[in-house]
C-alpha cells in the first residue's frame, strides 16, 4: 500500500504528464483530470491495437 | 474595506469530515489541503437540518434554507405529475451564486452540482449532475441526457471525457482495495459498487479540469459525491473494527475510505494548480460523517436513513489573496458560502439570506453592502425560462443510484404511490427544514398533516410532539405521546413476537436462507427502533417534567431512562440543565462530563461544564470550557456569555466586555449581558458613551422582537435553547418592593396564599406594625455587598425596599411588584411604627425624607427602563384594598402564574390600613 501511494505522488507531483504512461494507467492520471484522462487512454488504446495486430 | 477578488473557485467534498482529515494530514497523506490550510483559514461548518446532500448543497450555492429554495429531498414529482424524478435544477424557486454573479457580469462556470440537472443556460459551461452516471455497458453507445452540457455544442466534448467504471483497472483499485481479487464478485456487488464511484468522481475531476485550463473563468464551482458516497458504502470496514464486522470484510476493505480522502487531495492538488495563485479557493463539505465509535451499528429502515450516520459539523477551508493565513475561523455555516462569495467580489448580500460573509476569515475589515433581495434584481441570470419541463422518464438511472445507496426507498410499482410517496417526503423535509430554522409554528400545521395521516410514524409523531413542547403547547404534546404510545407498546409485542418466533430453516436453498436472515435483521432493527422509539416519548415526558419545574421528578425519570440508555449524549445533557435548575453543580458537572466523554465535540456539554465551573469559583475551568464551547459551535451566546462573566470574575475586564459584547452581536435580546456591559463601561473602564449606549439600546434601537427576546434558561441553555426565543422572563426572581410602610409586606402575604414560596429566614418576627409578619430576610439587608444569595431566590418572592434594587445583580431576571402608596400617608406610617418602637425621631415630621423618597421612586422608574432582565408592575395600595379580587388577577397575569385571586384576596385585613390620605396615591 505505501509503495503504490509513493510510485503515485511521483507521477500527481510532476507538472508535465510523466513521460512513460503505464498501460494500465494510475490514479495519479486520473487526478490529472482531462489531460491525464485522454493521454492514458492513448497509450492504451495503442497498445490494445499493438497486441490485436500480434 | 471593499474587496474585488478576481476569481474564485469553490470546490464541493460531500461528507468531508476533520475527524478522517486530521490524521491523515498529519501523516503526510494529504499534502494539498495542507497547503491550502497553512496558506488559509480552515474550520468547522454547521450542517442544516435535514441534512440530506441535494438540499444542503442548494442552501449552499443560495444561501438560503430549504423552505425558501425549494429543494425538498432527493426526489421530486415530475412536471406532468404522473411519475417522480431526482430533484432537479427545475425546483429550484431562487437564483444561485452562479446566477447573481452573471448577472453582475461574471464569467461562471458550474460542474456535477447536485441538483442542477437539466443544466442552466449561464454564460459559461455548465455541467449537470446526470453527467458522470454511467447507464450502460462500456462498449455500448454511452449517450447523455438531455440538458446535461450546456452549451449544448459542448456536448460531444464533454461527452468523451468522462470515465467509464469498466475501464478502471487494478492500478486504481489496489490503492484502496489491496485484497480486491478475494472478492467474490459474482455474489458481491462492492468492488463494482466502488469501481462506479470512483469512475464518477474522476469524471467530475476530468471535466472541471478541462474548464480550468481551457476557459476563461471569475467563478466555478465542481462538487464532488465520492467521499459521501464511498463512506456510506465503506465506512463500516474504517478502523477501529466495529463490532459485528468480520475480520475478513474487515481486511478487505479497510483502506478505502482513507485512500477515498488521499485520492480527493490529489485532485485538489491538481486543481490547485490549474486555478492560479491569484485565484480565492473554497472547500467545502456539506456535513461530516461519524467514522469512530459514534458510527451507528444500525441505520432504520425510514426513507433517508442513511443520513443519520452524518455528522453535524462539515469542513470548510479558504484561500487567496484577501484570506487570512494559517487560521482557524469559527462559528461557519452552509448558509455564509453564498454571502462570502459575494463579499469576495465586492457585491451586497440579500437581506434575505440567513447567513453572513465570514468576516473571520478576512485580512481586513469587510465593507458588507446589503441590498432587499437578488431575486428582485432584473437581467439575465442563466436561469431556467419559467414554462421549462422535464422529461421524467429520463431520471430512472439516478433513481436506480439513489436506491442503491439507500438514500430512497425503492420505488413502487405504481406510479401514483411514488408521487404521492415523494409529496409526503417532500412535506416532511419541509417541516424538518422549518424546524432546523426553529420556526416551530411554520412547521405545526405540516406535522400535523401528516401525523393525520399516518398515526403510526414516530418521525411524524416526535417532531410534531416537539414542536408543540417548544411552543408551549404542553397539551397538545401530552395527547400525542399519549395516543402514539399506546400505539407503539402494541407494536412492540407483535413485533417482540415475531422475533421470538423460530422459522424452519429445513430444506431451504442457500437464496431463500439468506433472504430469511436478511428479513429476521429487518424485523430486530424495527423492534430495536421501536423500542427507540418509546425510550424517546419517555424523554419527552421527562422533559416535560423539567420544563414545568418539577425537577427532582424529571430527574428520576432521567436516571430511569440511564439504565436502559447509559450512552445518550443527549439524556446526559438533559440531565445536566436538571441538576442545574436543583444548583446541584456537583450532579450537573457528572452528567456534562459524560457527555462529552461521549461526545468530545458537543458543545453543550462544554458550556454546561463552564457553568458548574462558573457558579462552583473555579473561574479558570469555566473560561476553558465556555472556550472548548466556543471553538466547537462559535454562534453560541451563551457560551461567550459565561465567559464574559468568568472573565469578569478573575479580573480580565475588557476580555469579559468583549465576550458579552460578542454575546448580543450574537442574541441582542440577552439583556443580562447589555447590564453586564453597562456596569462594565460605567464601573470598571469609564467608557460612558458605550454605557449609554447600552442604556439606551432599547428606548431607541431595538424592535420589538428585541426587547421582548431575553432567552430561557441562561444557565444550561444548549445550543438549541440558546437560539430559542421566549417572550418573558425566565427563571426570574419575584421582588415584592416600594418605600417602607407602602404595602409590601401585605403584597408578601398575598403571594403567598396565592401559592407562590417566599424568600424568607422569618428572623424578623410580627409585631404590632405587622401583625401577619415582615416576610423578610437578612442577607437582603446586605445585598448591597454581597449578592450571591439571589440564586437561591429563583422563582420565590423576595421582599426587597425600593432603595436596595439597584444592587441587584444583571445575572438574574426579576419581576418586581412596585407597591405605591402616597407619600404622606407611608411617611406617617412609617412615623407610627416609630412611635409604636418608642423612637425619639417620631416626633419630628421629616421634610426631606419625603423629597428622598420621592427621588427614589424616579430613580426606581429610570433604573427598570434601563434593565431589560426587569419587569416592573406599578400596585396601588388603596387599590389593592379596594378591589382586592381585580387586583389580585392582574398581579397573576404579570406573573404568568396560577395563582388564585380568591386565596390572595384573603391576605389583605382592611382594618390594617390604619393611616389614610383623603386624596389619590402619589
Amino acid at each position: 500500500m505505501e509503495k503504490k501511494k509513493s510510485d503515485l505522488k511521483i507521477i500527481v507531483n510532476k507538472e508535465m504528464l510523466p513521460s512513460d504512461i503505464p498501460v494500465e494507467g494510475s490514479l495519479g492520471l486520473l487526478a490529472l483530470g482531462a489531460v491525464g484522462i485522454t493521454e492514458w487512454r492513448k497509450v492504451r488504446d495503442a497498445h490494445d491495437k499493438k497486441s490485436k495486430r500480434n | 474595506m471593499s474587496i474585488k477578488t478576481k476569481k474564485v473557485l469553490l470546490i464541493g467534498w460531500d461528507a468531508a469530515d476533520w475527524k478522517i482529515i486530521n490524521p491523515l494530514i498529519e501523516a503526510g497523506e494529504m499534502p494539498a489541503l495542507e497547503g491550502l490550510i497553512k496558506e488559509g483559514v480552515m474550520g468547522n461548518i454547521a450542517t442544516l437540518e435535514p441534512s440530506f446532500s441535494p438540499m444542503l448543497w442548494t442552501s449552499i450555492a443560495t444561501g438560503k434554507r430549504a423552505y425558501d429554495h425549494g429543494i425538498l429531498g432527493f426526489i421530486e414529482p415530475n412536471s406532468e405529475g404522473t411519475n417522480v424524478r431526482p430533484v432537479s435544477s427545475l425546483s429550484r424557486k431562487v437564483k444561485a451564486i452562479w446566477n447573481i454573479l452573471m448577472q453582475e457580469g461574471k464569467k461562471v462556470h458550474s460542474v456535477g452540482w447536485w441538483p442542477s440537472h437539466p443544466a442552466e443556460p449561464i454564460n459559461g459551461i455548465n455541467i449537470s449532475n446526470a453527467y458522470q452516471k454511467a447507464t450502460t455497458s462500456y462498449g455500448d453507445p454511452w449517450t447523455m441526457e438531455r440538458g446535461t452540457v450546456h452549451p449544448a455544442n459542448k456536448s460531444k466534448l464533454f461527452a468523451d471525457l468522462r470515465l467509464h467504471p469498466a475501464e478502471l483497472t487494478g492500478a486504481h483499485l489496489i490503492p484502496f482495495i489491496p485484497d480486491a481479487a478475494k472478492i467474490d464478485q459474482d455474489n458481491d456487488a462492492r468492488l463494482s459498487n466502488f469501481a462506479k464511484i470512483l469512475a464518477e468522481t474522476a469524471t467530475i475531476n476530468s471535466a472541471g479540469t478541462w474548464v480550468l485550463e481551457n476557459e476563461e473563468w471569475d467563478f466555478m464551482c465542481m462538487y464532488f459525491d465520492g467521499i459521501d458516497h464511498f463512506c456510506h458504502g465503506f465506512m463500516h470496514f474504517h478502523p477501529p473494527q466495529m463490532k459485528g464486522i468480520p475480520d475478513d470484510q474487515f481486511d478487505i476493505f479497510k483502506d478505502v475510505i482513507n485512500g477515498a480522502y488521499r485520492f480527493h487531495d490529489m485532485m485538489l492538488e491538481r486543481q490547485l494548480n490549474l486555478a492560479g495563485a491569484d485565484a480565492t479557493v473554497i472547500l467545502v463539505s456539506d456535513h461530516g460523517f461519524q467514522s469512530d465509535h459514534l458510527r451507528p451499528r444500525y441505520v432504520s429502515d425510514e426513507p433517508a436513513a442513511p443520513a443519520e450516520q452524518h455528522r453535524k459539523y462539515g469542513v470548510i477551508c479558504m484561500k487567496g489573496p484577501h484570506i487570512k493565513k494559517n487560521e482557524k475561523i469559527y462559528g461557519a455555516s452552509l448558509l455564509d458560502i453564498t454571502p462570502t462569495i459575494l463579499s469576495l467580489f465586492g457585491l451586497p448580500i440579500g437581506e434575505d439570506m440567513e447567513g453572513n460573509p465570514l468576516v473571520q476569515a478576512f485580512e481586513d475589515q469587510l465593507e458588507i453592502g446589503k441590498i432587499k433581495s437578488w431575486e428582485e434584481v432584473d437581467g439575465n441570470s442563466g436561469m431556467h425560462p419559467p414554462d421549462k419541463l422535464e422529461d421524467p422518464y429520463e431520471a430512472g438511472e439516478e433513481i436506480a443510484r439513489l436506491v442503491e445507496l439507500g438514500y430512497i426507498e425503492t420505488p413502487g410499482k405504481d406510479d401514483k404511490e411514488n408521487v404521492e410517496n415523494s409529496i409526503l417526503e417532500s412535506k416532511y423535509n419541509l417541516a424538518r427544514a422549518y424546524l432546523g430554522g426553529d420556526k416551530y409554528k411554520e412547521a405545526i400545521p405540516i406535522l400535523e398533516e401528516l401525523y393525520k395521516q399516518h398515526k403510526d410514524k414516530s418521525r411524524f409523531a416526535l417532531p410534531l410532539a416537539n414542536s408543540y413542547f417548544y411552543t408551549d403547547e404542553i397539551d397538545m404534546c401530552n395527547e400525542i405521546i399519549e395516543g402514539f404510545e399506546k400505539h407503539q407498546q402494541v407494536e412492540l409485542e407483535k413485533q417482540r413476537k415475531k422475533v421470538g418466533e423460530k422459522k424452519d430453516r429445513k430444506g431451504l436453498s442457500k437464496d431463500e436462507l439468506n433472504k430469511l436472515v436478511e428479513e429476521e435483521n429487518k424485523d430486530k432493527i424495527r423492534l430495536l427502533n421501536t423500542r427507540n422509539d418509546l425510550m424517546s416519548f419517555e424523554l419527552l415526558k421527562a422533559d416535560i417534567l423539567l420544563k414545568e419545574r418539577e425537577i427532582e421528578e424529571a430527574i428520576a425519570a432521567y436516571r430511569k431512562l440511564e439504565k436502559l440508555i447509559p450512552n445518550s449524549k443527549v439524556l446526559q445533557l438533559r440531565l445536566g440543565t436538571a441538576h442545574i435548575n436543583l444548583k446541584d453543580w456537583d450532579g450537573a458537572s457528572a452528567a456534562y462530563k459524560k457527555a462529552s466523554e461521549i461526545d468530545p465535540d458537543d458543545s453543550s456539554a462544554h458550556h454546561g461544564l463552564a457553568v458548574c465551573h462558573l457558579r462552583t469559583g473555579n473561574y479558570y475551568d469555566a473560561i476553558e470550557e465556555a472556550m472548548n464551547s466556543i471553538s466547537l459551535f462559535y454562534y453560541f451566546p451563551f457560551a461567550h456569555y459565561h465567559l464574559g462573566e468568568a472573565l469578569f470574575r478573575i479580573g480580565e475586564v475588557e476580555r469579559s466586555a468583549e465576550a458579552f459584547e460578542l454575546c448580543l452581536m450574537m442574541n441582542p435580546g440577552i439583556a443580562r449581558a447589555r447590564n453586564w456591559l453597562i456596569k462594565i463601561y460605567d464601573e470598571n473602564l469609564d467608557l460612558q458613551d458605550k454605557a449609554e449606549y447600552h442604556k439606551n439600546y432599547f428606548t431607541t434601537g431595538a424592535s420589538e422582537t428585541e426587547r421582548s427576546s431575553d432567552t430561557t434558561d441562561h444557565e444550561s441553555g444548549s445550543e438549541k435553547e440558546s437560539s430559542h426565543k421566549t417572550g418573558d422572563l425566565a427563571d426570574p426572581i419575584i421582588v415584592v418592593s416600594g418605600l417602607p410602610r407602602s404595602g409590601t409586606s401585605m403584597m408578601m402575604q398575598m403571594l403567598e396564599e396565592g401559592g407562590l414560596e417566599i424568600y424568607t429566614d422569618n428572623k424578623r418576627l410580627a409585631d404590632e406594625s405587622n401583625p401577619r409578619g415582615y416576610y423578610e430576610h437578612e442577607a437582603v439587608k446586605s445585598l448591597a455587598k454581597d449578592n450571591r444569595w439571589l440564586g437561591a431566590a429563583r422563582n420565590k418572592v423576595v421582599k426587597i425596599i425600593a432603595n436596595l434594587l439597584f444592587h441587584l445583580s444583571p445575572q438574574h431576571n426579576y419581576k418586581i411588584i412596585f407597591m405605591l402608596r402616597h407619600i404622606d400617608e407611608v411617611v406617617n406610617s412609617q412615623q407610627q411604627m416609630l412611635v409604636r418602637k418608642g423612637s425619639k425621631s417620631a416626633s419630628t415630621y421629616p421634610t426631606n425624607l419625603v423629597t428622598a423618597y420621592r427621588k427614589t421612586l424616579e430613580k426606581a422608574r429610570k433604573w427598570e427602563k434601563g434593565h431589560h432582565n426587569v419587569r416592573v408592575l406599578y400596585v396601588n395600595y388603596t387599590d389593592v384594598i379596594n378591589n382586592t379580587i381585580k387586583e389580585s388577577g392582574k398581579i397573576a397575569d404579570f406573573l404568568d402564574m396560577e395563582l388564585s385571586p380568591e386565596k390572595m384576596a384573603t391576605a389583605v385585613d382592611k382594618k390594617l390600613y390604619r393611616t389614610r390620605m383623603d386624596q389619590d396615591n402619589s
